[in-house]
């Protein structure tokens, strides 16, 4: 079909007269061919791109099967069928990559046959080293299977399509082999790796390029304007920069930061060698440019810039601006908030009405938690900005209002960006950029994370599903999805688990003298609903993630996302490695070696910065780690499964971080779990332990309960408490963690409740009541603790007791069969 | 699921809450209804209303909290950067870029170059800083130019030094044999750019085997003794090494050599910064 089409164009292209003069027959084939590939690149330029294609299909003719004619066929088309087709385009350039990679091994191997004559080992016996064997042809003649373009834009496709973790895959070996690389694609490289690097938070690698490309653009940290003068400074080497200017002078003698141990040997050394005479030995050391009266020593060599080539032209400011920008992020990304204020100055410098810049600035004061600022920023770039960048103003409003605590404001925000999206999709035609300017996904995913907090999560999880293929490598989207099934059966949603039974349902029989009251039997907890089989899950998520139906939430689905997520963090990374930050640093620091004149201080700033950064990302995923685990141990005593419950509450207690409130949820976890199995004491040692670990630090007690006192709404416990603390309230997730509600009064109550079942069951009814009185102290009313002094009572046989107890329930729900329950 | 401590635990859920006019007692008589109906009744409302299992004793699992919100999981969008896909512009270029280059390589590897063809390659390679990337210059190769054309060795090595590939070439370098040749190319680098010391020690390290194992001819045993010196007191004196790293292995090497009076010089250097 596309063949036809081809034929049809090109031939009224003949007829139009455009076609080149090229006879088939052509001698000079590659010169015709040169001059036709300049028209197809000036027509691919003008975006002609049916015409360059016919151009691009005469050239194949020739040179059948040429990797790179294809590769631009395959460009071509994709831009003449307005960018609809990415995954296709993926295909040719894979194809390509491997034609190339083919023609290199056979071109490989007809250059081992002509080396193989001619090898001569040049220096015979005494180069040992040197095995006499052809080499491959490394280098030799690699520009002509350069990968390094079909692998740039395979990068930039995934790029677009937003699959952050493969464009990285396929431009991080690009950005590692660099410098042979030409011009215009190594500086396309490293921006393409910087935006990746940023948007996958990748914050060492954007550290890595964001260096190079300052070295060796003539981009310093600071002022751009002595740029040329860092760069002098930063590559010349302490010594040779400091002999050149003592030149025609005795380094050492002369140098006066030089200790006076150095310089009187050294003047007994040039007598010696001036002394000699032998003329074999001078000329000897001449050659091979050891100076023996130091006279000309240095002057011999060329000074020079070696790591940095000179034939950068000067950057220009739109470079210049992009830098400033990429920092902007960069700095934004480590959190590092003081530096940014700078870069995004002089970004507005260069350009006031970049909307990035401004987009970044207001970001700036969101994270610093001026929300007034940031939103008043927002709105006033909201009048000027294009269509494209609306519904990402708009989004970002959301962001603010959620920290405002207006949740439906922020949903509503959220909504209308989705909205403009849908519709741009429909009016505007694609180009490759429409892919990257739909920020759809990630608008989704704040939305469902924000529904999630403000307790839909049904309506969250429909959310975060659309972001999925966006997502799907994050452990804690995986989290979150677990946690709209477990907000789901909070609230009773769930179809495979019951929802837990807040209230205490009495059912009232009979009348009068003959009248009964029924308690509810079994456990209040939520647990299976007969019928149901637990670990039949649909297959969620199918590859391309769209196309799967609304996931039906359950608890065994959670099991299945806590799974995802758990599987993930082990893939990236061990928490014992929390200490490698130190590495990190090295690393930078070495690179700065590079440059030791040039704001060694600011490259010590960025190394700490980064350093503290991939603490703080380790510590992060040793949190949700730990959250991981306590949900899973928590679903699976939903689904009935004690064994997996115990090994998963066990294993969080073993991870380094696990704060006060979940260090309380996993021995509750895995007390209930070992009760399960009945392995009755082993339940009390964990209880004991919790206990053991409150008495200890009892002191804290009042401090969490006035913490709880602020921290008043259970789902906005999440927000953050300080509306305008310079560093928000994101850094300190450790503190975030210790949930007042497990490290508080209502803690211990539920610790005493469950005591009282440990020591009931093991028939210590005296013990038990004692607990369960303790419970009601702290709790009055509350079910959980009036079920557990019931119990007490009923076991003692006093029922006339346990009913008045029943009545000082708080919740309690009183019916008569056949009738719906409730009150 | 077999029987765990709470099924085991269960008691009775059904008890007795007789509903009584104050004063009466439980076994009274008149509640209005006759006795027998009620109690059937009540006999079935109670099948209907319970189950088999009991009271249990109550344990209160927590629902666990939701991971907090940090600002860094909303996304802060911004527009990306565009990235347009990139025309292979190689396509039936002139692929001999470089070809007079490579073949003054591939010539240099041979043997020494001449004074007009060596500027040429250095022209060249000045004039395009990606050239040195695609002259057929290999890591294992790097011996043979350096014994045959040190000053473009030099030059090629300078240019490399930023490359990923730069370790190999030095690893080259510093174990092939010791000359003239390669001691004049690690000195010019050594006074050019940073090497990373580590080089530089092997260096060394071969040089004094080197020396060491030259016993047959003393003539250039000599020569190389009293160059290796003069080498190493000027890594020293332009603080290239560090003379402590060495110590030991250069001061058995100046008293192993100690009739030869620059081995005494370096000696005294040494003894000097102790």
């Amino acid at each position: 079909m596309e063949g036809e089409s081809e034929g049809e164009v090109s031939m009224s292209q003949r007829e139009a007269g455009i076609s080149p003069v090229v006879s088939p027959g052509d001698e000079s084939g590659t010169n015709a061919g040169s001059a036709l590939a300049k028209e197809a690149a000036a027509l691919y330029e003008k975006k002609s791109y049916q015409e360059c294609l016919s151009l691009l299909q005469q050239i194949l003719a020739k040179k059948e099967s040429d990797p790179k004619v294809i590769h631009n066929i395959a460009l071509a088309e994709f831009y003449r069928d307005g960018c609809t087709d990415p995954y296709k385009l993926l295909d040719v350039l894979e194809q390509v990559k491997q034609r190339t990679c083919e023609e290199l091994a056979r071109a490989a191997d007809e250059q081992l046959e002509g080396i193989g004559n001619n090898v001569t080992s040049p220096n015979g016996s005494t180069t040992g080293n040197t095995i006499v064997k052809p080499s491959p042809p490394e280098g030799s003649y690699i520009e002509d299977y350069d990968l390094s373009i079909p692998t740039l834009n395979t990068a930039i496709v995934y790029y677009h399509l937003k699959q952050y973790a493969s464009a990285f895959h396929v431009v991080e070996p690009l950005f590692a082999n660099i410098e042979p690389v030409d011009e215009s694609c190594a500086l396309q490289i490293c921006l393409l790796m910087l935006d990746i690097a940023l948007a996958s938070r990748k914050a060492e690698s954007a550290a890595l390029v964001l260096h190079y490309v300052e070295k060796s653009y003539g981009l310093g940290q600071s002022g751009l304007e002595n740029a040329a003068n860092v760069q002098q400074l930063s590559v010349v080497p302490p010594t040779l920069a400091a002999s050149s200017a003592l030149d025609g002078k005795y380094l050492g003698i002369t140098s006066s930061p030089a200790p006076p141990l150095v310089t009187s040997p050294i003047g007994e050394g040039s007598s010696l060698t001036q002394g000699s005479g032998e003329e074999t030995f001078e000329e000897d050391a001449l050659s091979i440019g050891l100076e023996i009266d130091g006279s000309h020593s240095v002057r011999s060599l060329p000074t020079r810039v070696p790591a940095i080539e000179k034939s950068h032209p000067a950057p220009g400011t739109e470079l210049k601006l992009l830098m400033h920008l990429y920092r902007v992020r960069f700095l934004l990304l480590t959190h590092c908030l003081k530096t940014v204020k700078r870069e995004v100055k002089s970004a507005l410098n260069l350009s006031k009405d970049n909307i990035t810049a401004l987009l970044l600035k207001a970001q700036l004061e969101y994270l610093r938690g001026n929300y007034r600022k940031a939103m008043k920023l927002l709105t006033t770039c909201i009048a000027r900005a294009e269509n494209a960048v609306v519904p990402m103003i708009l989004s970002n409003l959301g962001c603010v209002y959620h920290y405002l605590r207006k949740d439906q404001t922020a949903a509503l925000f959220f909504a209308k960006a989705l909205q403009r999206y849908s519709s741009m999709s429909k009016e505007r035609p694609l180009k490759l950029t429409t892919f990257s300017q739909d920020k759809s996904l990630s608008v989704y995913y704040n939305c469902g994370v924000v529904q999630l907090l403000s307790g839909n999560p049904v309506m969250a999880s429909r959310l975060l599903q659309e972001s999925y293929s966006m997502f799907y490598t994050r452990p804690l989207f995986w989290l979150r999805l677990a946690e709209c099934c477990i907000s789901a059966l909070e609230k009773g949603l769930l179809t495979d688990v019951s929802a837990r039974k807040e209230e205490v349902k009495v059912v009232v029989v009979g009348k009068g003298r003959f009248r009964r009251l029924v308690l509810p039997s079994g456990g209040s907890n939520p647990s299976l609903v007969s019928g149901t089989q637990p670990d039949n899950v649909d297959g969620v998520f199918p590859q391309d993630g769209k196309e799967g139906k609304p996931i039906t939430l359950s608890m065994a689905i959670a099991k299945r996302f806590l799974q995802y997520a758990f599987l993930l963090l082990e893939r990236d990374g061990k928490p014992e490695e929390l200490a490698a930050g130190t590495e990190t640093e090295a690393l930078v620091m070495g690179n700065s070696e590079v440059s030791p004149s040039s704001g060694a201080q600011e490259g010590r700033d960025a190394a700490s910065t980064l350093a503290s950064f991939t603490a703080e990302e380790k510590l992060e995923a040793a949190m949700i780690r730990v959250c991981v685990l306590v949900d899973l141990a928590f679903v699976e005593l939903c689904l009935e499964n004690p064994l997996a419950a115990l090994s998963n509450a066990e294993a969080a207690l073993q991870q380094h971080h696990v704060t006060k409130a979940y260090s309380f949820l996993a021995h509750v976890y895995a007390a209930e779990a070992l009760c399960l199995l009945d392995r009755i004491k082993e339940a009390e040692g964990h209880l004991e332990k919790c206990m053991m670990d409150w008495t200890s630090s009892s002191g804290d007690f009042l401090e969490e309960d006035t913490a709880a006192a602020t921290q008043k709404n259970g789902d906005h416990n999440n927000g953050d408490a300080s509306s305008g603390g310079e560093d928000g309230s994101s850094r300190n997730l450790k503190e975030q963690m210790n949930f007042a509600r497990f490290t508080g009064t209502q803690a211990r109550a539920s610790l005493y409740v469950n005591f009282a079942a440990i020591h009931a069951m093991q028939g210590e009814l005296l013990q038990a009541r004692q607990c369960a009185l303790q419970a009601l102290a702290i709790a009055p009313g509350s079910s959980m603790a009036v079920l557990a002094m019931v119990y007490v009572e009923l076991s003692q046989g006093r029922t006339k007791e346990a009913v008045t107890m029943l009545k000082r329930c708080r919740r309690l729900s009183v019916s008569r069969p056949g009738a719906r329950a409730g009150m | 699921p077999g029987p765990n401590c709470f099924s085991k635990a269960a008691i009775r859920n059904v008890l007795p809450d007789p509903d009584l006019p104050s004063g009466y007692s439980s076994d009274g008589l008149e509640t209005g209804v006759s006795e027998s109906e009620s109690g059937e009744l009540a006999a079935i409302e109670l099948m209907q209303a319970s189950t088999l299992k009991g009271l249990e004793p109550a344990w209160d699992r927590p629902i666990p909290p939701k991971f907090p919100l940090r600002k860094e999981e909303l996304l802060w969008l911004t527009p990306d950067s565009e990235h347009d896909l990139l025309w292979h512009s190689g396509m039936c270029a002139d692929s001999s870029r470089g070809a007079a280059v490579r073949e003054l390589i591939a010539r240099a590897l041979k043997g020494a170059l001449a004074p007009a063809q060596q500027q040429q390659v250095l022209q060249e390679l000045e004039s395009d800083p990606k050239l040195v990337y695609h002259c057929g210059l290999t890591p294992r190769r790097l011996p043979e130019l350096v014994e045959n054309n040190p000053i473009i060795a030099v030059e090629v090595l300078l240019k490399l030094m930023n490359s990923v590939q730069s370790s190999e070439y030095f690893n080259a370098l510093v174990s092939m044999d010791m000359s003239l040749h390669s001691m004049e190319v690690v000195n010019r680098l050594t006074t050019a750019v940073q090497i990373p010391v580590e080089y530089i020690h092997a260096y060394i390290n071969n040089c004094i085997s080197s020396c060491e194992n030259m016993k047959q001819d003393k003539y250039m045993q000599n020569r190389l003794v009293r160059l290796v010196c003069v080498f190493l007191t000027s890594l020293i004196r332009n603080r290239i090494i560090n003379v402590h790293d060495l110590f030991i292995e250069v001061q058995a090497f100046c008293i192993e050599f100690s009739r030869i009076r620059e081995a005494a010089g370096l000696f005294r250097l040494l003894k000097s910064l102790e």
